[in-house]
Order: structure tokens, then sequence, then C-alpha cells
């Protein structure tokens, strides 16, 4: 692994300095390839720009494969505002229509086939597109995402280019099947892994580069998400303590528990909500209710938020708060439940699980503990990337709402996923990062 | 406390003449085979014993008296032939019932044991083995197939069909299943399960066998027949084999019966529809393997190389979708269940707009009716889902234009794409009226199948480069090696 000055004490300054790694490293023709790992929220994309324009500066045509219709309209959106001057191609399905912002794009041009982008020096498209694309070859892709792309679909699409860049968060959930796939266990090609490590298993070379800083995370956050989830590997806040700061409109009248939380939460960036101590199913009318309450309560009493971007505060509406659970109908309940509140805006806040949270940036985000109220913890609810995900979405502050107890059904449910051969230990262990999780959840630790 | 039906239908084929084989495997060494019983009807039965399991002469030999048996019920399939020339068809295909997934395990163990094994040369076997391990490997590879009917485990097909009050671990315990689908007579299912955790009342299923029959009767008996071996009595060795055979028939027999028990009580569920297409397909891929084995072809390989992975995990994948969407289609009680979870909604059509007409890419008019229904289901499919519906005529396709809720029910609009016939007007019948009650799930539709690199051109992210050591020959292929085992 690469080692990327990160003393600097300048958090942009030790940016800069790994982005120029980055650079040197694909100029660099001994390479097939380059790895950048990205923590939440590290500037993944604006490094996709800037590779894609010096690739383009340095005469090359290359592509960029993203995972999901979505992700390509975002990077078309930058790479359109960032520099017009370069015409960029999006590669799309028969049955896709263009969001409203990416008509008005004067320099994109949305084709079918390659044939129909002749003229575009970057041509973006989904994974799944390049798949069906043949007899084309570029001298370089960038795989955003990459992670998150399974090894098969990889396959599908390496012929497609000479050399390539993969860009991703290692520590998000992992592609999965829902087919038993016992057969290829400890396979260095397991077509069920994720592209980048199976590419890193047959090309142990390959420089592996990391973004140190997280621009995302505010200074309370950075520090325990890097503990919990990226042991190995330090990154720091782009921000430092006091720039992001959130401040209530309103005083309180009365005095909730749910107030407390939300006090708790803004002014130390994390707090957990802790309910009674119950077995509930995961669909626990409770839980699920606290977790819309603090949303609604929070847009009742009106936050303005201060940070880089808006130093003079800014107010927080609905779009900027997100609900984070593990399980598709909880998520249903919780926007049954936000509409329950009463709040005419409360209906307008992102509920999702953590699968599609990925990726996506909130400024308050609450959680609903994936073990909360359960008895037993099975490999899904304590999967890593996860809670990852649900913990790693905000720049102002976290809220946790879960039954008390989870300390104790970790302790009682040690990880014990049997061990195979030739399978590397998956670090950091679930178990692990949800001790320490916890272990600073604790200290902001709010009893409803 | 009984248990309930959970599908209407029986989704799986059931052949009229399968063959039943209850493989026992012997605790403590990997893939050491112990017995087998074998037939093709209730009172047509084969015991098969090896009196050591770990000399591999008699595993062979044992190997190879159940390669000829089953080799002769797979040869037998392979008579008519459907359709001329490259596309024809086997008319009927194999089927082999196990009692449970663990016996999957077992004919996958020994069918990795027989392939490669050569005929000629030092410890050669007879010609059968290798072939009938070829077999054994596709069939067990095809058993990973979702829908598949050639290779099925008994308790499988049973707790498809019939809920218990168990958990899946305990429903894979064929005797416990049974108990609470059928308690013999004059038993209450609670007695009859009592019974079915007795290992003296109904020993286990296999591949393994009760550690109390081990300990008490098993290794004993072994010791004599290995005594026996050694002091090369006839007399002695005849008896010692007759008491083995004995001992484990009583452990087979009571399965025996329960799996024909097992197998009649599933002939009289009413098999669904999409059951045929589906055999269909195991015809075409039963003959495709047989014609590939006629010309001679290589065992599998041990492990799947990464483009073949690839390729095999996008037909699992797929073979799962359309399965799971067969049984939707067919079934209203798995209907039920994935319009519980919100996957799939049935309603009453509230408007309907039959005459809308709109224009394609290629400048055409067509008719695209859209039907607005009400429906009570927690819908959670959204707006562009590809829809078909198992209460319209067959060819009806749907795209999801709105969902709105309204209320405690959700208006969700469909457009109408397919199945109206060629004219500008829809055949009468194929777009829903008002008041009509009709249920719509995903369509799985067709897909593109993925193309990957040429089999020999394994591109450098799956494949070590030229400088590095392959992973497949850096562990030597004889690391495993060990003593043949002859002990005379």
């Amino acid at each position: 692994m690469t080692t990327d000055d990160t003393t600097a004490p300048d958090p942009a300054a030790a940016a800069a300095a790994a982005t120029s790694a980055i650079l040197a490293d694909l100029a660099d023709t001994r390479h097939k390839a380059v790895v950048v790992d990205s923590p939440p929220g590290a500037g993944k994309s604006t490094l996709v720009v800037r590779a894609a324009q010096e690739l383009t500066a340095g005469g090359e045509r290359p592509i960029i494969v993203a995972q999901t219709n979505n992700q390509v309209d975002d990077l078309i959106e930058n790479l359109a505002k960032k520099h017009p001057d370069i015409p960029v191609g999006r590669l799309s399905a028969t049955d896709y229509s263009p969001p409203p912002d990416l008509g008005g794009l004067a320099n994109t041009t949305v084709g079918r086939t390659l044939a129909d982008l002749a003229r575009c020096r970057i041509i973006v498209g989904t994974a799944a597109k390049w798949a069906t694309v043949r007899d084309s070859t570029f001298g370089w892709a960038i795989l955003d995402e990459a992670y998150q792309m399974r090894s098969d679909m990889l396959l599908q699409i390496v012929e497609r280019f000479d050399r390539g860049l993969f860009v991703g968060d290692p520590g998000q959930l992992d592609p999965f099947t829902i087919v038993g796939t016992e057969r290829w266990i400890g396979l260095p090609h397991d077509p069920t892994h994720n592209g980048v490590s199976v590419m890193l298993e047959h090309n142990p070379n390959i420089p592996v580069h990391r973004l140190p800083v997280s621009w995302r995370l505010p200074a309370s956050a950075a520090p325990t998400v890097n503990e919990a989830f990226y042991p190995f590997t330090d990154f720091t806040a782009g921000t430092a303590h006091g720039t992001r700061a959130l401040q209530f409109d309103t005083a309180a009248f009365g005095s909730t528990d749910l107030d407390e939380t939300l006090t708790m939460a803004f002014t130390t960036g994390w707090a957990l909500h802790e309910l009674k101590r119950r077995h509930v199913p995961r669909t626990d009318t409770e839980t699920v209710q606290t977790a819309a309450d603090l949303a609604a309560r929070l847009l009742e009493r009106g936050a303005v938020a201060t940070c880089e971007r808006h130093r003079d505060g800014r107010t927080l509406t609905a779009r900027d708060i997100a609900i984070g659970v593990a399980h598709r109908d909880q998520a249903d309940l919780v926007r049954t439940a936000l509409t329950r509140t009463g709040n005419p805006k409360a209906p307008g806040v992102a509920v999702d699980t953590a699968n599609r949270l990925q990726g996506r940036e909130f400024e308050v985000v609450i959680v609903v503990h994936p073990l909360s109220g359960r008895r037993d913890a099975t490999a899904f609810h304590l999967e890593t990337g996860r809670l990852c995900v649900l913990a790693s979405r905000h720049r102002q502050a976290c809220i946790v709402v879960a039954r008390e107890g989870i300390a104790d059904l970790l302790d009682s449910h040690p990880s014990m996923d049997p061990v195979h051969l030739s399978v590397p230990a998956k670090f950091p262990d679930g178990w692990e990062a949800n001790q320490v999780m916890l272990a600073k959840l604790a200290q902001h630790r709010v009893a409803a | 406390m009984e248990a309930v039906h959970q599908t209407e239908f029986r989704h799986r084929r059931l052949s009229g003449r399968p063959l039943v084989i209850i493989p026992l495997t012997m605790a403590g060494e990997a893939g050491a085979p112990l017995a087998a019983m074998v037939g093709t009807a209730k009172r047509d039965m084969t015991l098969l014993v090896v009196p050591q399991p770990r000399n591999r002469d008699q595993r062979f030999t044992f190997a190879a008296d159940l390669g000829r048996i089953v080799m002769r019920y797979i040869d037998s399939y392979r008579q008519d032939r459907r359709g001329d020339g490259e596309r024809s068809y086997y008319s009927d295909a194999p089927q082999i019932l196990v009692p449970n997934h663990g016996g999957i395990k077992a004919l996958a163990d020994l069918g990795r044991m027989c392939r490669f094994r050569s005929t000629s040369g030092p410890y050669a076997v007879p010609d059968v083995v290798p072939e009938f391990g070829m077999w054994l490997t596709f069939l067990v590879d095809t058993a990973e197939m979702a829908g598949t009917s050639m290779l099925l485990p008994v308790t499988a097909m049973l707790s498809e069909h019939w809920a218990t009050g168990q958990s899946t671990l305990e429903d894979q315990n064929l005797a416990s299943l049974m108990a609470w689908i059928a308690p013999p007579d004059g038993l209450s299912v609670e007695q009859a399960l009592a019974d079915a955790e007795n290992p003296d009342i109904c020993p286990p299923a296999g591949p393994a066998t009760s550690p109390e029959f081990d300990n008490r009767h098993l290794a004993p008996a072994i010791k004599r027949f290995d005594a026996a071996h050694t002091l090369g009595d006839p007399h002695e060795l005849t008896t010692a084999q007759a008491e083995l055979r004995d001992l484990v028939a009583e452990q087979v027999k009571p399965t025996w019966r329960m799996m024909w028990t097992a197998i009649s009580l599933l002939r009289s569920v009413p098999e669904a529809p999409r059951a045929a297409k589906r055999f269909e397909r195991d015809c075409v891929s039963f003959t495709s393997y047989s014609d590939y084995r006629d010309a001679g072809g290589f065992p599998q390989r041990k492990r799947d190389t990464a483009i073949g992975a690839a390729q095999r995990l996008s037909r699992l994948e797929r073979a799962l979708a359309d399965f799971e969407a067969d049984m939707a289609f067919d079934d209203p009680f798995v209907l039920a269940d994935r319009r519980s979870a919100g996957e799939a909604f049935a309603g009453t059509v509230q408007e309907s707009e039959p005459g809308r007409m709109v224009t394609t890419a290629k400048n055409r008019r067509v008719p695209r009716p859209y039907v607005t229904l009400r429906t009570d289901d927690p819908i959670r499919l959204a707006a562009g889902t590809k829809l078909i519906s198992p209460s319209m005529p067959a060819g009806h396709k749907a795209v999801i234009a709105s969902v709105h809720p309204d209320g405690d029910t959700t208006l969700v609009t469909v457009e109408v794409t397919g199945g109206m016939g060629r004219s500008r007007t829809p055949n009468s019948g194929t777009v829903p009226e008002p008041g009509q009650h009709l249920a719509y799930l995903p369509d799985p539709g067709w897909r593109p199948t993925p193309v990957f690199p040429a089999s020999d051109h394994t591109p450098w992210t799956h494949s070590p480069g030229p400088d590095e050591p392959d992973t497949d020959s850096a562990v030597p292929e004889d690391a495993a090696a060990e003593e043949w085992g002859h002990d005379d």
C-alpha cells in the first residue's frame, strides 16, 4: 500500500497531496490499475471528475462506469459544471429519460450506442449498460463505487478498457446475491465478491491509495467512524471543531425526552435515544414512531445549521433530514409514522434502508439501530457495512434510536461465522465495530 | 396441532418412477460412504453396504454397484427423443429423490470421489465408476438451480407445501416433518413427534447415523468384520458381513418406508401448471449432458474458473427469479405471500381508458390503455415496474404508471402494453374492465444472457499475471495425497 503523507496539519493540503500522488500513478504507464479507497464523504466524486479531466487533457478518451443511473446523472452534472468545454456522452438504455437538470447541459449528449457519442471525449454509463457494448476498447476506465460492483459484472466490462482507476468506499455494504454460493467460497475469483478485491487478489502490485480527509463527517464523528469501521487507515475530518453547529430556532415549550435527545445531538453531534428494554419485532411501533417523532420535533422547533458552506446559518428543511433503517418494511412504517405526526413537512424526510442510503448525504440522520430489540444478533444485523452506512451519512449530527440492551445482546452473541480456508478474515468484524459504536453512543445516552 | 397447506400446488414435478436413494456415511471420515438403499418402488429395494468404509477398494466396489443401478436407471431415460436433428431431446428425464439436503451433499461427495478415477493402470476402477461420478456431479449441479426436478430432497418438497410449527432446521428431519403432516394411525402429532425424536424408533434419515448406534452396534460389528478379514476365515467373514447388513438395514428401513409414504402424499397434491414447462427445460439439459457424455466429454472440473463461475451465478440467479415468479403466477397462496410483502398487488378496477393510443418511437399508433385499480395491499412497487397478471389472458403485460395512496387504500394506474392482439383496437377481454378484480406481480421478464470473455481469455483482473504464480498450481496436486488403503 502506498503511504500518502497525512501528517500535514491542514486537511486541504493533505487531500491535495493524496490527489497528486494518485494522478502521478495514473500517468505512470507501469500500472494496469490504480485503486483509491475513500472513507465516507472524502471527495470521491471530485476525484473522479478531476481524474477524468486530467486523462482527457493527456489525450485519452476515458470512460466512466458507475453503478446506478442516479450516480451517472450526478457525475455528468458535476463534469458539465466543472468542465463545460469537454463534450460528455451519456450511454443509456432505450427507456431512459434524462432528468430535467441534465437536458439543459449544452456539452452533454445522450446516446444509445457508442456511435451516437463519437464526438464525446468522456463517456459515462452504468456498468449494466457498458456490459452490452462490444468490440470497442478504451485506454482508461474510471470505475466509480467500485466496491459495490460484483466481480462477475467487472468480468463483463473489463475488455472495454486497458487500464482502470477503481474508486470506492471499502467500508460500505458488500454486493450480495440471494442464491447459495458455497461452491465458490475461498476461490480468488469468487463471482459474488466485489470487483476490487478480486482484481487486487490477482494483481498484488497495484498501487492502493486512500483519501485522507472526510469532508462530510463533522469533527465530532470522524474519529469514531474511523476507529469503528476503518481501524487500519486513518482519516480526519475536513472541518475543525466548531465550524459546524446546530441551533434551535425556538425554545422548547415544556420539556420532553425528544428535546433532550435533540439538544444532546445538537451540542455533541451524537445522541442515543434509548427506549425501555424489551424484545420486540423489527416493526415495533414505539421505536418506529419515536424515530418519526424526533424528525417531526426537529422540524417543528426549527434548527439553524452553520457550516463552512453557510457561515451565517441556514434553516434546516425536511430534505436535510434522513431516517435510516435496516429493513424495507421498517422504512414503510416510518413513512406512515411521519404522516401520523401531523407535521405537514414531515413526509418530506428521506426514509430508506442502508442499502439505498449508500452514497447519500444529509445534515441530520436519525438511525433505527439494526440490533434494537432483537433476541439474536444475526450476520445480517451485525454486518459492518450496514452500521457504517447508517452512521456516516451526516454532516452535522447523528441520532440513534434503540431499545436498551444491545450491549448484552452483543455479549451473548459473539460472532461465530464459519471460518473457511483461503478466505481472508474481514476486518473490522461487525461485532467489534458495533461495540466501538456502542461505547461512543453510551456517552451520549438519553433515556426515554 | 397439525401441518397446514401453504401452497395450492406442488411446484415440483414428481416422476412416475422416481429412483429413491438413501445414502449413509460413516462418522469421522469425510466422504466415506457406509451404505445406500436404492430402488424405484417401495418393495423393490437394494441395500448396498461397505463393510469397512475406510478401505478404498471396498468403497469403489460399493460405488461400482451403486453406479450400475443408477446408470441402468438413467439409461432407461435415454431412449425416446422428441423433435429432430440437433434440437431433439429426450421426452422424459430421470428423477432421484433423497431424504434431505444432507443426502445431496453425500451424493456430491461421492460424485467427486468417483469422477476422476482412472479405469486403467494402478488402482483401476470399473468403467461405470467415473461415468457414475460424472452423472452424479451433473445431477448435484442441477439441484442447485431453482425449479429443476432431477435431484430433489423430499423434505424440501414437503416443507414447500406444508407449513409446520417447527423451525426450518427441524423441518429437515424427515421423521418429524412427517409426524406433523401425517402422524401414524392412532398417534397424535405430539406423540408422533416424540417418536420422531427417538433414534431407537426413528433412526436418522442419514447421511449421518445416530452416534449411539455407531458406538453400540456399528463399531463392534466393523471390528468383527476386520478381525475375520485379517484371519481370512471365509465363514466368519460371511457371518460378519451378514451381521453388518442386518444392522444397517434396520437403520434405513424406517426411512425407506417413510420416503414412499411421503412420495404418495406428495402425489396427492396437484402439480402446478407451469411445472410442465420447467420439466421440458430439465429434459433439454438432461439431453445435452447425455450427448456430451456420449461424445466422450471430460469430467466436470474440481473448481469453477472465473468465467465459468460468473456464468453459473447468472444462470442460478435467473432460474431463481423465474421460479419465484412462476410460483406466484400459478399459486394464489404464494401470490398472497408476495402481496403481503408489497411485492405484488390485487385490486378492483375503478376506471379504465381502453381507447388510449400512443405513438411509438417507430411512429406507429398503438393502443396503450390506462387502467386504475384500488388495492388494500401494502404495495411497494414503483412506477415503471413491468407487470404480468395471472388473472388476465396469457400474454397480458402492463407497466405501473403511477401509485397514489388514498386513505387506507392505494390507487395504482397501470398502462397495458401487451397481450391485446395486433389490431389498433384491443381484442375483447384483453383490457381489464371496471369492477373486475385482478392481481399483478412483477415480470421477471426477458433479460439478455450476460456475455463474458471467451473461456480461454480470462482477463487480467481475474487471472494471475504471467509473472505471478498460479494460485492453483501453487498448491501441488498431490498435497492431499495419502496411502491407498490396501490392507491385505
